[in-house]
C-alpha cells in the first residue's frame, strides 16, 4: 500500500535527515563517527533534493476492462491545460 | 319488505360488486395527492412498502411497490409527515380500498434535505464520523490517488495545484462520473480499484461546486461506505466552501474545494528545499563546532607538557593542522551545497593527521624519563628505567619491570 519503490523514499531520506542533524548537535560524537554522520547527511540531502527536482508531472489513469482487469495508462498531458477541453 | 321491492334487481357475485365498485372509484379520483403522518410501517420481503396514513381523525392504507420505493431518496418512517401521489384503488380480494402510492414527499422539508438528516444521523450513531477513526495524511506522499471527473474544472485545479507544489509526485487518477443516476456506484467502485491497485498513499474523492442534486453522489450512503472501507487515507472536496457532504464527514478530512485538497495532500517544495538548506547548515556548523573543539584541544597539547619535551614530528603535525582548519574555515566562509564534497575529504585529512584521533583510540606515547626520546623499540629501555606515557586524557609516569624484545615490524 505504500508508495515506496526499492528506493529510499523521500519520507525516510528526511526523516533519516533530521535525526542525524539531532544527533550531531547533541554534540556527544566523535570526530569519526560526527564526519561519518556528516557524510551521510550530505548524501541524504541529495537524496531529498533530487526528489524535489523532479519537474515532470505524472499522471497514470487507472482503468477496468470488461473482463475486470485493473490497469494503468499514461494520460497525455497537455502543458497548459491537462484535461477538461474535450 | 325490502326483499320484494328489490325483486327486479338481479343477484350479483362479490366479486362482480368489487369489480363494479372498483370501476366507480376509478372514475371519480384518478389521481390524487394526499397529506398524512406515517404509521404502521412494513416492508415485506418483496420490497414493496405497506403503511397507514393518517390524520387527527381518519386513516387509510397506502402501498408503495418495489419499482416506485426504489426511487425515494429518504427513508420512510412511522411519525413523518408526507405528502403520497397516487391512485385510489380497492384490493377487491379483501374489498378494501387503499392508496397506491406513486412518489411520496416529505412534507415542509425537501427530500433530498430529509435524506441527508436521516443518513447523516444513521451514520453518526454507527460511528462513521468519530475523530478516532481519522486517519492522518502522510507527510510526504509519493503517489496520489483522484477519484473525479476528467472533464471537470476539479482535475484541473487539482493538477494544477499539485505541479505547482510537487511535480514529482505522481498522481493516478480514477475517473468517473460525478453526477447522475450512476456516478455514486461508479464513485464507491473508483475508490475500491484504488485501494486494490495500491501504490497511493492518500485519495482525493471529489468535484466541483453545482446544485444540491449535482453534489448529491457526495451524500449516498454507498459512496459514504465505500470511504469508510478504504485503507488509504482520504480527503473529502465537494462543491464549494459552504458545501457539506456526508463525504466530508466520512472522510479523513474534509477541504473546502478540490484546489484546497491539493494543497493539503502535498508539501510545497520550495518549503522543503529551505528546510533542507537549514538542515544542512546545521550540520555544517555543528561539524566546525567540533573540529574548533579539537583544534583547542591540540593547542593545550601543543602548549603544554607534551610538546615542550616532544618531538618536531608533532609540532609539523600541529602546523599542518593549523593550516588545514584555516583552509577549513575559509571553505565554511565561501561555499554553499556544491562545495560538500571538498569539505568532507579536508575534514577527513585532518582527522588522520591528528595525533589526538589516534590517542582516542587509546594509544600512548612512551618517552624515556631520562632523555625525553621517544620510544620505539623496546631495546632502548633497560630494566629500572623511568617512562612517561602520554594518554587521551593526562599522562603516567612508570617503572619497567620485564623488557621483551619480539619484533613485530622488519
Amino acid at each position: 500500500m505504500k508508495g515506496s519503490t526499492d528506493k529510499m523514499s523521500y519520507e525516510d531520506a528526511f526523516e533519516h535527515l533530521e535525526n542525524i542533524i539531532t544527533e550531531m548537535e547533541g554534540g556527544q560524537l566523535s570526530l569519526d563517527t560526527a564526519l561519518r554522520k556528516f557524510e551521510e547527511a550530505v548524501k541524504l540531502s541529495r537524496i531529498c533534493r533530487s526528489f524535489l527536482d523532479k519537474a515532470k508531472q505524472r499522471v497514470d489513469l487507472l482503468l477496468r476492462d470488461e473482463e475486470g482487469h485493473l490497469s494503468f495508462e499514461q494520460a497525455p498531458l497537455d502543458e497548459d491545460i491537462p484535461f477538461g477541453k474535450r | 319488505m325490502l326483499f320484494a321491492e328489490l325483486d327486479n334487481t338481479a343477484v350479483i357475485t362479490v366479486s362482480e360488486l368489487n369489480r363494479q365498485v372498483s370501476g366507480i372509484i376509478g372514475l371519480n379520483l384518478p389521481w390524487v395527492r394526499i397529506r398524512g403522518e406515517i404509521s404502521n410501517l412494513k416492508i415485506a420481503a418483496s420490497q414493496h412498502i405497506y403503511f397507514t396514513l393518517k390524520d387527527s381523525e381518519s386513516q387509510v392504507s397506502v402501498v408503495l411497490f418495489r419499482s416506485a420505493a426504489s426511487k425515494l431518496k429518504f427513508r420512510l418512517e412511522d411519525g413523518l409527515e408526507v405528502i403520497t401521489a397516487g391512485e385510489v384503488g380497492l384490493y377487491e380480494k379483501r374489498g378494501e380500498f387503499r392508496l397506491v402510492a406513486q412518489a411520496i414527499e416529505p412534507a415542509g422539508i425537501g427530500a433530498l434535505q430529509l435524506a441527508f438528516e436521516q443518513l447523516k444521523a444513521r451514520l453518526k450513531a454507527e460511528g462513521l464520523f468519530a475523530a478516532s477513526r481519522k486517519r492522518a495524511i502522510p507527510r510526504f506522499p509519493s503517489a496520489i490517488g483522484v477519484v473525479t471527473s476528467d472533464r471537470g474544472a476539479a482535475i484541473r485545479d487539482i493538477l494544477n495545484i499539485l505541479r505547482r507544489r510537487m511535480p514529482a509526485v505522481k498522481i493516478i487518477l480514477a475517473p468517473v462520473s460525478v453526477q447522475g443516476e450512476d456516478a455514486p456506484a461508479a464513485i464507491a467502485t473508483a475508490l475500491r480499484d484504488l485501494n486494490e491497485a495500491g501504490n497511493t498513499d492518500v485519495i482525493i474523492v471529489g468535484r466541483g461546486g453545482g446544485s444540491l442534486e449535482d453534489l448529491w453522489a457526495f451524500n449516498e450512503e454507498i459512496v459514504a461506505r465505500a470511504i469508510a472501507a478504504s485503507a488509504v487515507p482520504i480527503i473529502s472536496a465537494v462543491g464549494h466552501e459552504t458545501d457539506f457532504t456526508i463525504s466530508d464527514f466520512v472522510a479523513d478530512m474534509r477541504a473546502p474545494t478540490p484546489s484546497a485538497a491539493a494543497e493539503l495532500a502535498v508539501p510545497d517544495r520550495a518549503e522543503l528545499e529551505r528546510d533542507i538548506l537549514m538542515k544542512m547548515r546545521r550540520a555544517r556548523s555543528s561539524m566546525l563546532a567540533l573540529l574548533q573543539l579539537h583544534q583547542s584541544e591540540l593547542r593545550a597539547i601543543h602548549e603544554g607538557y607534551v610538546l615542550r619535551r616532544f618531538p618536531e614530528a608533532l609540532a609539523e603535525r600541529h602546523n599542518a593542522l593549523q593550516k588545514s582548519i584555516t583552509a577549513l574555515a575559509n571553505l565554511f566562509r565561501t561555499s554553499l551545497a556544491a562545495k560538500e564534497s571538498e569539505f568532507i575529504s579536508l575534514v577527513s585529512a585532518l582527522n588522520m593527521l591528528s595525533p589526538l584521533a589516534t590517542l582516542q583510540r587509546g594509544y600512548g606515547i612512551v618517552k624515556s624519563a631520562a632523555d625525553g626520546r621517544t620510544v620505539k623499540h623496546s631495546d632502548q629501555l633497560a630494566i629500572g628505567e623511568e617512562v612517561d606515557v602520554i594518554l587521551f586524557q593526562g599522562s603516567f609516569k612508570g617503572n619497567v619491570t620485564e623488557v621483551r624484545n619480539e619484533r613485530l615490524h622488519g
